[in-house]
């Protein structure tokens, strides 16, 4: 290995991917670094009187809640501690700093390198409630098949509308359609299983059951108050005796 | 909820999607310098997913365009006249890199949506002209009259959960 053949590849490599551009009296720089979508990490420098500010305008901030779905106050706590340990400055979102023209190159990389940790952080704060739907929806498809019901994961049922739906379950025995949900579920998760149920209401005699986890955090009471409309609410720490009749 | 399926997705993009409410243009300001309006989007009358647009107020020609299915991004367009992307582990198709262009995130099985292309026919125009072009390809009849967001008079919320 040859260091100063290395020391030039990424020599080359960084000039490649880094260049500046000016745009009214602003200059965006496109860095060598990488937000998780794959976009680059682009960061603008303003020159206020031989004072230069460098700020990323929130763009890593944004794309965590773009992903998240929603603001954090996790996130936000993530920010001012990454922006805090690189001397940068933290405010709603926006990490930037103010240096003389000597200290600019060090800045921009500086801040780009905390937008992307910031953008970044969002997996961590998805990895556990995205890891929780799937368990619970496997769960239940476990300890189905453990009691030798068989499950169909991929069924298709025609509803009266005309429209087909894929139940997360389906037992063929029972005819019944099984939906689990978990404390993480959104409306939108809801109002999803409420049309599959209405839908097939009146069509073959399905039985419709929503398995709700009572574990740990709470499914909100209107969640439950649409799907008791359309169908049977089944808590998880209940499960034996409505398993035990769709066993029959 | 199970996670989205290619067929899901698939038959989501398709089928005719209607967005009427809120019926008016809300923003609001959701970091130092991002305005965000969200909107329901319903399939035979039922809400499955939300269309956002989100602006970077410090910078005029560079905002978003995101369609959600079951709170998971299915499709979303980066307008904006500086940054690259770098495509990795993409099926065929996708360039390896797309370069200070607007382009597309598209959902790929397994990849979510860090797979980009570029947005053909795409050549200047406004916000609005973009949000109707976005409509119109993802079959979203768009009913609310838009409103451009205005930048200097809303508030800053402070960070906490919102659930």
């Amino acid at each position: 290995m040859n260091a100063e053949a290395v020391t030039d590849a990424l020599v080359r490599h960084m000039a490649d991917e880094t260049s500046c551009a000016f745009f009214d009296d602003r200059l965006a720089c496109d860095t060598a670094l990488y937000y998780p979508n794959g976009d680059s990490v682009v960061v603008y420098v303003t020159d206020h009187d031989g004072l230069f500010e460098v700020s990323d305008y929130s763009e890593g901030m944004a794309l965590a809640m773009q992903r998240l779905h929603r603001r954090s106050g996790v996130l936000a706590t993530v920010g001012q501690r990454v922006c805090a340990a690189s001397a940068l400055t933290f405010t709603n979102g926006r990490v930037s700093t103010v240096v003389p023209q000597t200290d600019l190159a060090d800045a921009v990389m500086r801040v780009a390198a905390a937008s992307a940790r910031i953008a970044e952080a969002v997996d961590f704060e998805l990895a556990k409630p995205e890891r929780a739907k799937r368990d619970f929806s496997q769960e239940v498809e476990q300890e189905l098949v453990e009691r030798k019901v068989s499950v169909e994961r991929t069924h298709t049922i025609v509803g009266q509308s005309g429209h087909k739906h894929h139940p997360t379950l389906f037992v063929p025995a029972a005819q019944a359609l099984v939906e689990p949900i978990g404390a993480e579920a959104p409306w939108t998760r809801a109002t999803a299983v409420y049309a599959l149920f209405g839908d097939v209401m009146k069509v073959n005699g399905f039985s419709r059951y929503a398995v709700i986890d009572d574990r740990g955090e709470h499914v909100k009471d209107e969640i439950q108050n649409l799907l008791q409309q359309v169908g049977s609410l089944v808590y998880w720490s209940d499960r034996v005796p409505w398993m035990e009749r769709v066993a029959q | 909820m199970t996670p989205l399926d290619e067929r899901e997705v698939h038959d989501f993009l398709l089928v005719a999607k209607v967005v009427k409410r809120p019926a008016a243009m809300r923003w609001a300001r959701v970091t130092q310098d991002h305005l965000r309006a969200a909107f329901h989007v319903e399939v035979d009358s039922v809400s499955v997913g939300e269309l956002s647009i989100v602006h970077t107020s410090a910078l005029p020609r560079h905002y978003n365009l995101s369609l959600d299915l079951q709170g998971e991004t299915v499709c979303m367009w980066h307008i904006l006249d500086f940054g690259k992307h770098r495509n990795k582990h993409c099926p065929d198709g996708f360039p390896g890199r797309v370069r200070n262009r607007p382009h597309q995130h598209v959902w790929v099985v397994g990849r979510g949506t860090d797979c980009v292309q570029e947005i053909e026919g795409m050549d200047g125009q406004s916000p609005e002209e973009t949000l109707a072009l976005f409509c119109e390809r993802l079959s979203i009849e768009f009913r609310p009259v838009y409103a451009p967001p205005i930048i200097a008079d809303q508030l800053v919320m402070p960070f906490e959960e919102e659930l």
